[in-house]
């Protein structure tokens, strides 16, 4: 009786184990070499270390003169001209006169994104029809592969944004990109399509 | 002594304290009026000792009353928090673009049959599984995180950081930063190091140029700066030390500020794109190319 459940249980073992190890389907594989298919590994070189303090130094190459790639050292200089002044001009639509806005002067950004809400507000496809709405007469004279691009990217997320996503279309008025309330009458509203040129 | 005596009878009685001021011969700076001086009893008008910048050691002038509405708000943590972060982040841009599946060039051919190969099934080499292929969900630059703070929170902001200035002391009110005799970066250093300003100073001025004694120490020291009024913000005013204010530039941010509290408008006016499009896109007009459109 208690042999043959010995043999039973060893007999699960080794069937799990084997069946742990199989990685091939029934299907012969051309392989460029046996053995590497049948020799196994059976230690991904981890030793246990419970007793063991600290963390282990990481592999290296003894007497390797070869100095480890990693990202040069940087000093960052925080009384830099441009440091010491961050945000210089942030307020000056309050304690200026009121003629500049901290939108005009954000001259890093490209020209048609200067004070346009960003992508956390506006996502890319309100981005895409407002930089469709500036350039789209040079886009098809001068680049129209780009101007190409740009169609079929607008129609992808369009019908992203309708089938898929139909919770975040409607928030777009409430950016101040456009008034509030559509142009209702712009055109017959039971013609409306989603493919219709939003200006 | 004598100046604890001269501001209980300020806090107590402000015609009273006057005539003591002017009987004593100190300056007459603490006769500002305040305008819209809240009316509550228990409200302390905060106040500044005035000096000079002539001399290494602090030489008091005069004291000088500072509006409670700005120089003594609730000390909002979480609103100052707010400023800083808007300030950090609105001017990020990010302009890595990673191109899709249909922007890469090729792709247009099924690379193999679509069954009996054993291969997987595909339809273009620039498939987003495929190394050198397009991607999918990836940064579509060029990306902005603009958006404005509403004008109240960034008003209370710049109370908030200039009362945490003043009730940490330091904050202090010079008469005059204009044409000042002395431009040795050593007098200077010597200068914040008696009046114990610590590592970093930001002088704040009405006008928007500053000539004198602290230019040129402003030119040789980098940790020294002049800011114009307008220029004042809470990444700097927490970023600095010490904050000297001129008198001139106490007096208008006062103005300003307390303009825009007591203004008619509302305060929350919503940030909208649409009232700034037509100046933003007039002034870039020079950096457009008369042709091509920019490639972003």
């Amino acid at each position: 009786m208690a042999s043959t459940s010995i043999t039973r249980f060893t007999a699960i073992i080794r069937t799990t184990s084997v069946r742990g190890l199989h990685d091939r389907s029934s299907v012969p594989r051309v392989v460029d070499d046996r053995e590497k298919s049948t020799a196994k590994y059976t230690d991904a070189g981890y030793t246990f270390r419970y007793h063991q303090q600290g963390v282990d130094p990481l592999p290296r190459i003894p007497d390797c003169k070869v100095p480890v790639a990693r990202p040069a050292y940087k000093v960052r200089d925080q009384w830099s001209d441009e440091a010491a002044r961050f945000g210089q001009n942030d307020y000056i639509d309050l304690l200026g006169d009121g003629s500049v806005h901290p939108a005009q002067l954000q001259y890093h950004t490209p020209t048609w994104l200067r004070g346009f809400p960003g992508q956390h507000k506006a996502n890319e496809l309100i981005k895409l029809i407002h930089y469709r709405n500036l350039y789209d007469a040079k886009l098809k004279q001068n680049s129209p592969k780009r101007w190409h691009e740009l169609r079929k990217r607008i129609k992808y997320l369009m019908m992203q944004h309708n089938y898929n996503k139909q919770d975040e279309i409607g928030r777009e008025r409430n950016l101040g990109l456009w008034e509030e309330e559509p142009d209702y009458t712009y055109k017959d509203k039971s013609r409306r399509s989603f493919r219709d040129e939003i200006h | 002594m004598l100046s604890r005596q001269i501001r209980h009878l300020l806090i107590s009685n402000r015609a009273l304290s006057t005539a003591t001021s002017s009987t004593s011969g100190s300056s007459s700076d603490t006769q500002r009026p305040l305008w819209r001086k809240p009316e509550s009893p228990f409200v302390q008008i905060p106040q500044a000792w005035v000096s000079s910048l002539e001399t290494i050691e602090d030489q008091k002038q005069g004291l000088v009353d500072l509006h409670p509405d700005i120089f003594r708000t609730s000390p909002r943590i979480d609103i100052l928090h707010r400023n800083l972060t808007w300030q950090s982040v609105y001017r990020n841009v990010q302009m890595t673009k990673m191109l899709t599946k249909a922007e890469m060039p090729g792709g247009g051919r099924k690379p193999w049959p679509q069954k009996k190969t054993g291969r997987a099934h595909v339809g273009s080499i620039r498939a987003p599984q495929f190394i050198r292929g397009g991607f999918a969900n990836g940064v579509r630059g060029p990306r902005t995180w603009f958006y404005m703070l509403p004008d109240a929170v960034r008003i209370q902001g710049l109370c908030v950081a200039l009362t945490l200035k003043h009730t940490q002391d330091d904050l202090h009110i010079v008469d005059n930063l204009q044409n000042l005799q002395n431009g040795d970066p050593k007098f200077w250093i010597d200068l914040c190091e008696a009046r114990n300003y610590g590592y970093s100073v930001l002088f704040v001025d009405d006008a928007d140029t500053v000539s004198g004694g602290l230019a040129e120490a402003q030119q040789a020291l980098p940790w020294l700066n002049v800011m114009p009024v307008y220029g004042l913000n809470c990444f700097s005013l927490i970023k600095y030390d010490t904050v000297v204010l001129s008198r001139n530039a106490l007096d208008r941010i006062e103005e300003r500020l307390l303009g825009h509290i007591h203004r008619a408008g509302p305060m929350n006016k919503k940030y909208r794109y649409m009232d700034y499009k037509e100046k933003i896109l007039q002034e870039a007009e020079a950096e457009e190319h008369p042709h091509m459109p920019p490639v972003v």
